[in-house]
């Protein structure tokens, strides 16, 4: 049997649709028909087509227009031409604009089969080079970082370099490029892979609090130390301990970590007994530790303890190459989370994408690409699917209000996104769906009707 | 009361001739394994000629096929002399539906052939027969096939019909006989 391909014959003429389909059915191809551009927009959004036969004369948007469109949103579509009005001039111009042919109704049954056959082999040719694309495009993984960019791959080769010894790291780089990913992925890569893998956000807790979950405290140490507990110290033992924003570790605790980095053991609070531990240490910032230290915000030696190796990791705007791999990645894994199935990203919203700055980094393109998965209808993401207005990010003004109320305002927010679908919006506002009822009885939110 | 038993019908439209019946009616009779009766002529209907063309439109004949098949017939095979056509195409050597009632077929282009006119009779009552057991075939669902040997191959270009032998490849058949029992024939 033929390979299957999809065709969509778009000609004003009836008896032409019906003509050129009850043909191309015989050889098993999957064929549906359009009468005008405007139908034929409408499918090609909404499903995936292969190859186009298109009309150049067609009233209202005619062939050669919508020829472009279609190059232009899905270049990998083939589009044959065919006409009974052609002139040599239309045929050059739709063979400019990205036809891969064009036929002068009526075809000759040969000459139509040849071609036919031919797109079938192109075809072919076009899912091998996609294959091997996507194949490279895996090779452009490391661990959960993703990058092809010549900036990711040294940040991979160095973290390779890095794995296999005890040699503490620091992660240098701006807020979203990923930097607790690299940390994780010398873990995995390193001897100490089997053993824990222990994260502390050092800028989200006050200095008490790093202390008591750094160090751990002895059961009635302090003031509602109702019982003894392991520090992160202790857990992080036989595997890796990264401090995430070390950079806002106060000077105090800073000697308190360089004694351990240096002896390998510390005090409970409230033991004077110390305890052995054996860790790698691996650290992060986004700030510029070396000015800190010369305006005395921070320890010199602990920053020469921590900073043996560096590890700059990029920001998106200085690896724009690496947009649209992250956004086909983060499209893939969003649609198995949330069980959708778009299938790509218009070349529109690619230039959409691309052409900001992202001073949020990889993170908040996660972020916008999880919302258009989310919002999107159609079966590509359009540029009405990103949240962007003339390439800026459009936030809406921050409510002012208690709590209750700022809860409330995003809570219809994203219901009114996910167009009151619960389970979506559940899954958005990391809430089960049983508690976001809850709430929107609680607030007595009201979805509003469309029509 | 007996029903008639099913058969297919052969309907002559035009000047077909006596041994092109003949023909086809025996080639569809062995492949098909189904009786065949030859319906006495009928002219082919006059909205079928385009005079821009000079030919005569497939659809039209079909459509007046599925008006004469008599109600004992599976399908009916229409056999004629004229030059045939569908809308897109130059000219065909037959037309049928997918899955459809009625089939047309011609020996127009048969007699022609490239450095070959004029081609023995032998070789267009071969061609004829061959093309009869194509066509018909699409009535029964069947689509184009790959398959080396199959007479289900897709030939536009008279050379292809040649090499073809007059049977379906065992995938062909397979489909053939799904259909049989789909219609009740088995």
């Amino acid at each position: 049997m033929a390979t299957r391909l999809n065709i969509m014959v778009v000609d004003d003429e009836l008896i032409v649709r019906e003509s050129l389909k009850g043909w191309l059915d015989k050889f098993g191809y999957a064929v549906d028909t359009a009468q005008d551009a405007r139908e034929a927009l409408e499918k090609l959004d909404r499903e995936a087509f292969d190859l186009l036969f298109v009309d150049i004369k067609m009233p209202g948007m005619d062939g050669i227009e919508l020829l472009k469109r279609v190059k232009a949103d899905q270049p990998e579509i083939v589009v044959v031409m065919i006409t009974a009005h052609g002139s040599i001039e239309s045929s050059i111009e739709a063979m400019k604009a990205g036809a891969s042919d064009y036929l002068m109704k009526p075809f000759d049954p040969e000459q139509l089969e040849l071609l036919v056959e031919k797109l079938v082999q192109t075809k072919r040719l076009m899912d091998e080079n996609r294959w091997l694309r996507e194949s490279f495009e895996g090779s452009s993984r490391f661990q959960d970082l993703v990058g092809q960019s010549e900036s990711m791959k040294k940040v991979f080769r160095l973290i390779e370099d890095v794995a296999s010894s005890d040699t503490p790291v620091l992660i240098a780089g701006e807020t979203g490029t990923g930097k607790e990913l690299v940390a994780k992925a010398i873990h995995a890569l390193s001897p100490r892979r089997y053993a824990p893998f222990v994260a502390v956000n050092c800028g989200a807790l006050t200095e008490t609090l790093l202390e008591s979950t750094l160090f751990g405290h002895e059961k009635g140490a302090f003031t509602g130390a109702q019982q003894l507990q392991k520090g992160r110290l202790e857990m992080a033992h036989s595997g890796t301990l990264f401090l995430d924003e070390v950079g806002e570790i106060s000077l105090k605790m800073q000697v308190d970590l360089l004694r351990v980095l240096e002896e390998k053991k510390f005090y409970r609070v409230g033991n004077p007994k110390p305890t052995s531990t054996d860790f790698r240490l691996v650290s992060a910032t986004h700030r510029d530790l070396g000015e800190a230290v010369e305006k005395g915000t921070f320890r010199r030696d602990f920053y020469y303890r921590i900073n043996v190796i560096k590890l700059d990791v990029p920001p998106l705007r200085k690896r724009p190459e690496d947009i649209e791999l992250l956004a086909h990645y983060f499209l893939s894994r969003y649609n198995q989370e949330l069980n959708k199935h778009i299938t790509g990203i218009s070349s529109e919203a690619l230039e959409v994408l691309k052409s900001y700055e992202w001073p949020g980094n990889v993170r908040e393109l996660e972020n916008v690409i999880e919302r258009a998965v989310v919002i999107g209808k159609k079966r590509k993401i359009g540029p009405s699917d990103l949240p962007f207005q003339d390439g800026r990010l459009m936030r809406k003004p921050v409510v002012a209000g208690s709590l209750t109320e700022v809860e409330k305002a995003h809570i219809s927010e994203m219901l009114e996104v996910c167009e009151w679908n619960i389970s979506q919006t559940a899954t958005l506002l990391g809430i089960n769906r049983t508690t976001l009822y809850k709430k929107i009885k609680k607030y007595g939110l009201k979805e509003q009707s469309s029509g | 009361m007996t029903s008639k038993k099913k058969i297919i019908a052969v309907q002559p439209l035009g000047s077909a001739r006596e041994a092109v019946l003949k023909v086809v009616s025996a080639s569809l009779q062995e492949v098909y394994q189904i009786q065949t009766e030859v319906f006495p002529n009928q002219p082919v209907p006059d909205e079928a000629y385009n005079p821009h063309r000079g030919q005569h439109n497939c659809y039209p004949i079909l459509k007046f096929l599925r008006r004469l098949k008599p109600e004992h017939a599976i399908k009916t095979m229409g056999v004629t002399d004229v030059d045939l056509f569908i809308p897109i195409l130059t000219y065909v050597f037959g037309e049928a539906e997918l899955g459809g009632q009625a089939t047309v077929i011609s020996t127009w282009r048969l007699t022609r052939g490239a450095g070959e006119d004029p081609v023995p009779e032998e070789k267009v009552l071969d061609r004829a027969g061959k093309i009869a057991v194509h066509e018909l075939a699409h009535t029964f669902r069947l689509q184009h096939c790959r398959e080396d040997g199959c007479i289900m191959g897709s030939f536009p270009a008279l050379g292809t019909i040649d090499e073809k032998p007059i049977e379906f490849c065992r995938y062909c058949e397979t489909f053939l006989k799904d259909e049989y029992e789909r219609l009740g024939l088995v």
